[in-house]
C-alpha cells in the first residue's frame, strides 16, 4: 500500500494536469498567427522529443538519426496522398507503420552496438535516408526540392487550415503521447528499459531479453517520430529532404539530453530551449547553431544530468541530503576497497564483460557463435595467471 | 540425478586456458562451494554456466537439458548462414536454436540466477525496482499491456510487487524498500543482489563471493540466509574466499587450481588433501 | 586507361581523407572519444588559408604557388591552436565523465566552429585566387594524366604521414603517446604527463587536419561552411574503415575510401558516392567494428 502512495505522490495532483492542459488550450487564443505557429512547432518537437526519449532516455541507446524517421513518416504521408489520393488522415497510420518497419530494419543488425559506435551508425543511416531522398530514389521523392501540392487534412468535414487548428491537432496527439509514455514509464517494459540502461549485463542475467527490449524501444520511438512527420505534412504541405538533415536529429537529441535524459518534464524544458527560444529569436537565425553548440558544451560541463533530471536522479540528490543528516551509508560501514580485497580471479571478468558488451560482440557472434570471446582479444589478466 | 552437470568444460582466451577440462556435478538441494586460489578460473566457470561465455570444449547440462556447448565449427559452418535466425520461418529458427548456445536471459528463464563478484545493481533504481527486475521473466505484459493496462496487466503488476516484497522481507531489507540501490550500505547491497536473484525464482542460485567485503556479523547473517535459501528448496553454488563461510555451510567443495579441478569432497576431505594445501600454501609464498 | 586515371584521382582524394582521419584516430586512441569537432577544425584550415593567401597576395601584389608554403605553416599553427583550445575548454573538464558527455560536448563544439565560420565568412561559396594553384598536367602512359597539383598534394600528404609515423613510432613523445592510449593511470604512474600528451595529440591532429583543409580548398578551388561536416564525416568513416585508434589504419582507410568513392562516382553514379561511403561504414560497423587493421588491440594508436 505504501508503494501506491509513493506512486501517487509522484504524479502531480489532478488539478495540476488539468491546469496545464487548460493553459495549453487557452494560451494560443490571444496570440497572433505567428506565435501560434511557434506553439505548433513546440508541440510537434515535444512529440519528437518524447519519442526519442524512449530510445535515448529509457533504453539508453544513442540514436543520432531520429530525423530520418520523422522524414520517412512525412514522405509516406505525402506520397500516399499525392500518388494514391488517400485522404491525409488515413495516411497517418501508414506513416507510423512505415517508420516502425524501417526502425526495425535498421536497428536489428546494429542493436548489439553500444555507445559511440551505435551513435555513428545511426548518423550514417540518417544520412543515407536523406541522400536517398535527395537522389530521388525510385523517381518518386522529387529530389532535393521534395514534394508539394499535398492536400489539407479533413477532419469530420472540417478542412484544417489555420495555425490554431493545427496547433490543437498536434496538442491532441501530444496529450495522447504523454498518456502513453507515462504509462510506459511505470510498466514492466519501462522498467526493463531502465535496467538495460543501468547495467545491461545484469539485466540480461536477471532474465530480461535485452535484444528484444532494445528493439522494441527503437521501433516504438521510430514509429512515433513517423507520426510526428505526418503531422508536419498536415500543416506544411511541402516535404523536402531537409527534414532528415543531421541538424534536426541533433536538435531532437539535445531536447532529450539537455532537458534531462529519461525525464518527461525535461523533454518540455529541452524543447523550449532548443526549438521555441531559437524560433522566437529569429533575427539571430545564423547564430542558432552556435547557440546550440554552446548550450551543449556548457551543459555537459556544468550540469550533465540535464535541466530537469528524471525522478531517479532527483531522488539521488535527495538521498545525498539524507546522507548528511546521518543516514547510514556504505561509507561508514568500512567500504570494501577493491584494490585491497584480494578475492577472486585476476580480474578479467570486468575486461571481458566490457568486451562482451561492446563492439566485439558481433564479431564474436560471427566467428564463434553467439557467445564467447574473440580469439584475438586476449584478456589483460593473462600474465597474472 | 544431478541438477547441474559440467562435463569436460574448457575455456580458452587466446592462448590462456582459464578452465581446463573441469567435470563436476551439483546435486539438487545441496550447497556446493567452488574454491581455489586467485586465477583458478572460478568466475569463468560461473560465466560459462550463465551463458556469458561459450565453452571452448565440453558441455553443461541443467536438469538434463544441455545449456552450453562449444559453438559448432563456427567459422566455417555458421558464418555464412547466421542471418537465417532472422527468417520468419519457425522450423529454420528452431534449427538455428540447436546450433547456437543459449543467451544469458534464456538460462535465467530455465532456473539459474546469479549474483556478481563486483556488485552489479541497477544503481539508480530503488530497492523495490531492483527486485522487481528479477520477476521480469516470469511475467508477460508488453507494449500494449503497458499502455492500455488491461486487467491481466494489473494483476501481473500486483504479482510483481508482492513477489518482490516477499524477497525483500526475506532478505530483511524492508526498511530500505524505496531507497536507491546505490545509497544502501555495502552489506545491504550484497543482500539486495541476492534478493534480486531469488526473485527470478531459480532452482539453482549461483553466488559469486557473497561474503566479500562483509564484516564478521554480516558474514554470520549471510551464512544463515544461505542455509535458509537451501532449506526452501533452492540449490546453491557459491564461490567464496572466506574459509569460515565455505567450511561452515558447504556440504561439498570443489577445488580448482590453474583451471583444473584438483579436489572434490566434503570440507574435511578437502582440508586434508595435500594438493589443496600445496595450492594454497604455494600461493602464500608468492 | 580510365581505370588508371580513376585510381590516381582516388589516391589523391584518399590522401586528404587519410590526413583528416589521422586526427580522428589519434584522438580516439588517447581519449576513446569521437572528436566530432575535428571536421570543423579542418574547415577552419581552409578558411584561414583563404585569409592568409588573400593577405599575402595583397601584400606582394601577384599570386604565386609559392605563397602556399608560408600559408601551410600559418594554417598548421593556427588550427593546432584551435585544437588545443577546444581540448582545454570542451574536453578536459569531461575527462572522467563517461562517454556520453564528451560526445555531446564534441558535437556542440562542431556546431560552434561551423556556425562561427558561417557568421565570420558568410554562407556563400569561397574561392581561392586562381594564380595560387600550380597549373599544368603531366602525361603518364598516353591518355592518363596527372596534374602538377596532384603531384604536389600527394608529395605533401605522404611526407606528412611518413613524418607522423616516424614521430609516433620512433620518438620518446610518440612512445608516451602510445602508452597513454593504452592506459592513462599507468602512464601517469610511469611519469608521463598525460595532460601534456593529450594536448600534443590535439596539436598534431588538428594541425594535420588544418593543412588538409588548405590543400582540399586549393585542390577543389572553392568550398563553403558545410565542408567540415560532409568531408569530416567521410574522413571519420575512413578512420573506422582502417580501424579507429590505429595510425597506419587511418592512412589505409583513407586511401581505400578515396579510391572506392572515385570508382563509385565514375562507374556507378556520382550522386550515390556519398551513400556508398555511408553504406561501407554501416557494413564495417556491423561486421567488423574493429576495422581492417584494428584487430590487435595492443597496437592502438
Amino acid at each position: 500500500m505504501k508503494s501506491l502512495q509513493a506512486r501517487l505522490g509522484r504524479i502531480p495532483p489532478l488539478w495540476w494536469q488539468v491546469g496545464l492542459l487548460a493553459l495549453a488550450v487557452l494560451l494560443p487564443l490571444p496570440m497572433s498567427d505567428y506565435y501560434r505557429s511557434v506553439l505548433w512547432r513546440t508541440a510537434l518537437y515535444a512529440i519528437l522529443g518524447l519519442s526519442l526519449n524512449i530510445i535515448v532516455g529509457y533504453a539508453g541507446l544513442f540514436q543520432l538519426g531520429h530525423a530520418a524517421f520523422y522524414a520517412l513518416g512525412a514522405y509516406t504521408s505525402a506520397l500516399l496522398n499525392l500518388y494514391l489520393d488517400v485522404p491525409l488522415i488515413l495516411t497517418w497510420p501508414a506513416s507510423v507503420l512505415v517508420a516502425a518497419f524501417f526502425g526495425y530494419l535498421i536497428s536489428r543488425p546494429i542493436i548489439h552496438l553500444r555507445g559511440d559506435y551505435l551513435c555513428v551508425v545511426t548518423i550514417a543511416f540518417g544520412e543515407v535516408v536523406r541522400l536517398a531522398l535527395v537522389n530521388n530514389i525510385f523517381g518518386i521523392t522529387g529530389g532535393a526540392n521534395g514534394l508539394s501540392g499535398i492536400d489539407r487534412p479533413v477532419l469530420f468535414g472540417l478542412v484544417l487550415r489555420t495555425p490554431l487548428q493545427h496547433y490543437y491537432l498536434v496538442l491532441f496527439f501530444l496529450v495522447l503521447t504523454l498518456f502513453a509514455v507515462r504509462r510506459l514509464e511505470n510498466s514492466r517494459l519501462g522498467r526493463a528499459w531502465v535496467c538495460i540502461r543501468e547495467d545491461e549485463t545484469a539485466a540480461e542475467a536477471m532474465g530480461i531479453d535485452t535484444v528484444r527490449a532494445k528493439l522494441l524501444a527503437f521501433v516504438v520511438g521510430s514509429a512515433w517520430a513517423g507520426l510526428a512527420g505526418a503531422l508536419y505534412v498536415a500543416r506544411v504541405p511541402v516535404v523536402s529532404p531537409d527534414l532528415a538533415r543531421f541538424i534536426e536529429s541533433v536538435v531532437m537529441f539535445c531536447i532529450v539530453v539537455l532537458g534531462g535524459t529519461g525525464s518527461i518534464p525535461g523533454v518540455f524544458v529541452g524543447t523550449l530551449g532548443m526549438v521555441t527560444l531559437p524560433e522566437l529569436l529569429r533575427f539571430l537565425q545564423t547564430w542558432r547553431d552556435a547557440w546550440m553548440g554552446v548550450a551543449m558544451v556548457v551543459m555537459m560541463i556544468a550540469r550533465p544530468e540535464g535541466l530537469w533530471p528524471s525522478r531517479r536522479v532527483r531522488m539521488e540528490i535527495r538521498g545525498e541530503e539524507e546522507e548528511e543528516a546521518g543516514f547510514p551509508t556504505g561509507v561508514e560501514e568500512d567500504p570494501p576497497d577493491p584494490s585491497s580485497d584480494n578475492s577472486g580471479e585476476p580480474d578479467f571478468s570486468g575486461e571481458v564483460y566490457q568486451l562482451y558488451d561492446e563492439e566485439t560482440y558481433l564479431i564474436t557472434l560471427l566467428e564463434e557463435g553467439p557467445r564467447g570471446l574473440p580469439s584475438e582479444g586476449d584478456p589483460s589478466g593473462k600474465d597474472a595467471v | 540425478m544431478a541438477l547441474l552437470e559440467l562435463r569436460d568444460l574448457t575455456k580458452q582466451f587466446g592462448g590462456l586456458t582459464a578452465v581446463d577440462h573441469v567435470t563436476f556435478d551439483v546435486h539438487e538441494g545441496e550447497i556446493l562451494g567452488l574454491i581455489g586460489p586467485n586465477g583458478a578460473g572460478k568466475t569463468t566457470i560461473f560465466n560459462l554456466i550463465t551463458g556469458i561465455y561459450a565453452p571452448t570444449e565440453g558441455e553443461i547440462f541443467f536438469d538434463g537439458k544441455r545449456i552450453a556447448h562449444p559453438p559448432l565449427g563456427a567459422r566455417k559452418f555458421i558464418t555464412p548462414v547466421w542471418w537465417v535466425q532472422w527468417l520468419p520461418v519457425r522450423s529454420v529458427r528452431e534449427q538455428w536454436d540447436q546450433l547456437r548456445t543459449l543467451r544469458p536471459h534464456e538460462i535465467t528463464e530455465m532456473g539459474i540466477a546469479r549474483t556478481f563478484q563486483t556488485i552489479r545493481l541497477f544503481k539508480n533504481m530503488t530497492v523495490l525496482e531492483n527486485v522487481m527486475a528479477g520477476v521480469h521473466h516470469r511475467t508477460r505484459a508488453g507494449l500494449w499491456g503497458a499502455i492500455f493496462r488491461p486487467p491481466f496487466q494489473r494483476r501481473e503488476e500486483a504479482f510483481i510487487v508482492s513477489e518482490a516484497e516477499r524477497w525483500i522481507r526475506f532478505m530483511g531489507l524492508e526498511a530500505y524498500r524505496d531507497e536507491l540501490a546505490k545509497n544502501l550500505p555495502y552489506g545491504h547491497q550484497r543482500r539486495l543482489e541476492i534478493a534480486r536473484a531469488l526473485a527470478a525464482n531459480p532452482r539453482l542460485l549461483i553466488l559469486d563471493e557473497p561474503a566479500a567485503g562483509l564484516n564478521e556479523a554480516e558474514t554470520l547473517e549471510l551464512m544463515d540466509v544461505i542455509r535458509q535459501i537451501r532449506n526452501s528448496g533452492i540449490t546453491v553454488l557459491l564461490i567464496e574466499h572466506d574459509m569460515k563461510v565455505v567450511m561452515g555451510i558447504c556440504e561439498r567443495i570443489v577445488v580448482l587450481d590453474y583451471g583444473k579441478k584438483i579436489a572434490e569432497g566434503t570440507p574435511e576431505e578437502v582440508q586434508r588433501n595435500p594438493r589443496v594445501i600445496q595450492a594454497y600454501l604455494g600461493e602464500e609464498e608468492v | 586507361m580510365q581505370f588508371l586515371q580513376q585510381t590516381i584521382n582516388g589516391i589523391t582524394i584518399g590522401s586528404f581523407y587519410a590526413l583528416v582521419a589521422l586526427g580522428y584516430t589519434m584522438v580516439y586512441g588517447v581519449l576513446k572519444m569521437i572528436n566530432f569537432a575535428h571536421g570543423g577544425m579542418f574547415m577552419w584550415g581552409a578558411y584561414i588559408g583563404l585569409t592568409v593567401t588573400t593577405g599575402l597576395v595583397a601584400l606582394v601584389g601577384y599570386a604565386s604557388p609559392w605563397a602556399l608554403v608560408p600559408t601551410l605553416i600559418a594554417v598548421m599553427v593556427a588550427v593546432a591552436g584551435i585544437g588545443v583550445l577546444v581540448e582545454r575548454v570542451a574536453y578536459r573538464p569531461l575527462r572522467t565523465a563517461g562517454r556520453l558527455a564528451p560526445l555531446i560536448s564534441a558535437l556542440g563544439m562542431a556546431f560552434i566552429l561551423e556556425s562561427l565560420a558561417r557568421n565570420v565568412y558568410g554562407a556563400s561559396w569561397k574561392t581561392y585566387l586562381p594564380g595560387l594553384v600550380p597549373g599544368g598536367r603531366v602525361a603518364l602512359l598516353g591518355n592518363v594524366r596527372i596534374s602538377v597539383m596532384q603531384v604536389l598534394v600527394l608529395l605533401v600528404s605522404f611526407l606528412l604521414m611518413a613524418l607522423l609515423y616516424l614521430f609516433v613510432y620512433r620518438t620518446r613523445v610518440g612512445t608516451a603517446m602510445r602508452a597513454v592510449a593504452q592506459d592513462h593511470e599507468v602512464s601517469r604512474l610511469m611519469g608521463i604527463d598525460v595532460d601534456r600528451i593529450i594536448a600534443t595529440v590535439f596539436l598534431i591532429g588538428p594541425g594535420l587536419g588544418g593543412m588538409a583543409g588548405l590543400i582540399v580548398g586549393t585542390y577543389y578551388g572553392s568550398f563553403d561552411f558545410t565542408l567540415g561536416w560532409s568531408f569530416g564525416l567521410r574522413a571519420f568513416i575512413a578512420a573506422i574503415l582502417g580501424g579507429i585508434g590505429n595510425i597506419p589504419g587511418a592512412m589505409l582507410g583513407g586511401m581505400l575510401l578515396g579510391i572506392v568513392e572515385t570508382f563509385a562516382a565514375g562507374y556507378i553514379s556520382p550522386q550515390w558516392k556519398d551513400v556508398i561511403a555511408y553504406v561501407i561504414l554501416i557494413f564495417i560497423l556491423i561486421f567488423r567494428p574493429t576495422g581492417l587493421l584494428g584487430e590487435r588491440v595492443a597496437e592502438k594508436l
